[in-house]
């Protein structure tokens, strides 16, 4: 990957990574210190990801980043609402998002967190980045099939918080 | 009813995995046709259903997070910004090379020629009787060929240093003008030991 391609790819890719870094760790200060390691990452590799593949790489430095930064932790991050209201307020100025939108937002974001990390960057991935189940069998390191089944029942619990929040479908 | 019940909750069970699998991409006409049949008469996995359209719905919602723009620009401080130009550089560099090679070839005839003036001028008329040897003019002419070797040597290692930069195409670092140039020694004869 030449420079001015490496400035193209960041440009493409650094909001996908800052937002799933954001919606993994359930904290900006963190989710931004993750995209910029993780695009630092990829000057460093440069040479070896081609222009093709450098999002479905940035976005597996991304969940290995977060993992070993919640695994230093050793603790879940929690949602914290405040973070949460302003990760929501993201896009505010889009007349066309809802109040209705915006309360959606902030459960299916609580349900999120119930999830393992592992489960959670998968359902994120296929829902959220539209990736395909090989790229996040690839991101994930895991089998193929355990990334269908981790998805399907990611999904389903989800659909469960949202029922049990009071979402009528 | 209960011997109905494990057949209904078989048929929930495969209808919701089609449901998932549809939700990934087309399924075959026949399971689709199988998931329509059921779902028609089953108002709990019709719930499930849109359960899962909504569990979509939302995460699809979820706003994109742009990264700060002081965010970027450490990160372009550190990569793009952080090494020059390379097609800059990778154009000049070439030229530059060459410019110090002929440099060095210049300067190396000027010192030639400076120092052929300096010699003592050769005898145009017969000898006629041996000249003593002047202890101090050869002294003076010993210090002046030393000068002058050294600048000589000084230019060399200068072209050698260029001629590095043209094949390695980069600046030449410390350790490698550390590595000097040999020839590559013969090898010694092999002695036969001779049997005693």
């Amino acid at each position: 990957m030449e420079r001015e391609e490496y400035e193209g790819a960041v440009q493409q890719h650094k909001d996908r990574v800052h937002g799933h870094a954001a919606w993994m760790l359930h904290g900006l200060d963190d989710a931004r210190d993750v995209a910029q390691e993780a695009l630092l990452r990829l000057w460093v590799h440069r040479d070896k990801v081609q222009t093709r593949t450098a999002g479905p790489w940035l976005l597996k430095t991304t969940h290995n980043l977060c993992i070993d930064r919640m695994r230093r932790r050793q603790v879940r991050p929690q949602v914290d609402p405040e973070q949460l209201d302003t990760m929501l307020e993201c896009d505010k100025p889009d007349p066309s998002r809802s109040a209705e939108a915006t309360e959606l937002g902030r459960m299916i974001a609580t349900a999120l967190g119930s999830l393992s990390p592992r489960d959670r960057s998968a359902v994120l991935m296929r829902e959220v980045h539209g990736m395909t189940y090989e790229e996040i069998a690839t991101a994930i390191d895991a089998p193929l099939g355990t990334i269908k089944s981790v998805i399907h029942r990611s999904r389903e619990r989800l659909r469960l918080a949202l029922t049990a929040a009071g979402v009528t479908p | 009813m209960s011997n109905d019940t494990p057949l209904v909750r078989k048929e929930c069970a495969e209808a919701r995995e089609v449901m998932q699998e549809h939700m990934d991409g087309p399924v075959p006409a026949v399971r689709r046709a199988t998931l329509d049949e059921h779902l028609a008469r089953c108002a709990e996995c019709r719930e499930v259903r849109r359960g899962l359209d909504t569990v979509r719905t939302a995460l699809r919602a979820l706003p994109e997070i742009p990264l700060p723009g002081d965010a970027l620009d450490e990160v372009w401080a550190r990569t793009v910004d952080a090494v020059p130009d390379d097609s800059r550089v990778s154009a000049w560099r070439p030229r530059l090379a060459a410019l110090a090679a002929v440099a060095a070839s210049l300067l190396l005839v000027v010192l030639a020629v400076q120092w052929s003036s300096h010699l003592p001028p050769q005898p145009t008329v017969r000898i006629t009787k041996a000249v003593e040897p002047d202890a101090e003019r050869i002294e003076q002419a010993r210090k002046e060929a030393k000068q002058v070797l050294e600048i000589t040597a000084v230019a060399l290692a200068r072209s050698e240093q260029v001629a590095f930069e043209r094949v390695l195409g980069r600046e030449v670092s410390p350790a490698i003008q550390r590595i000097g140039i040999h020839w590559p020694e013969r090898p010694a004869p092999q002695h036969r030991r001779s049997k005693t």
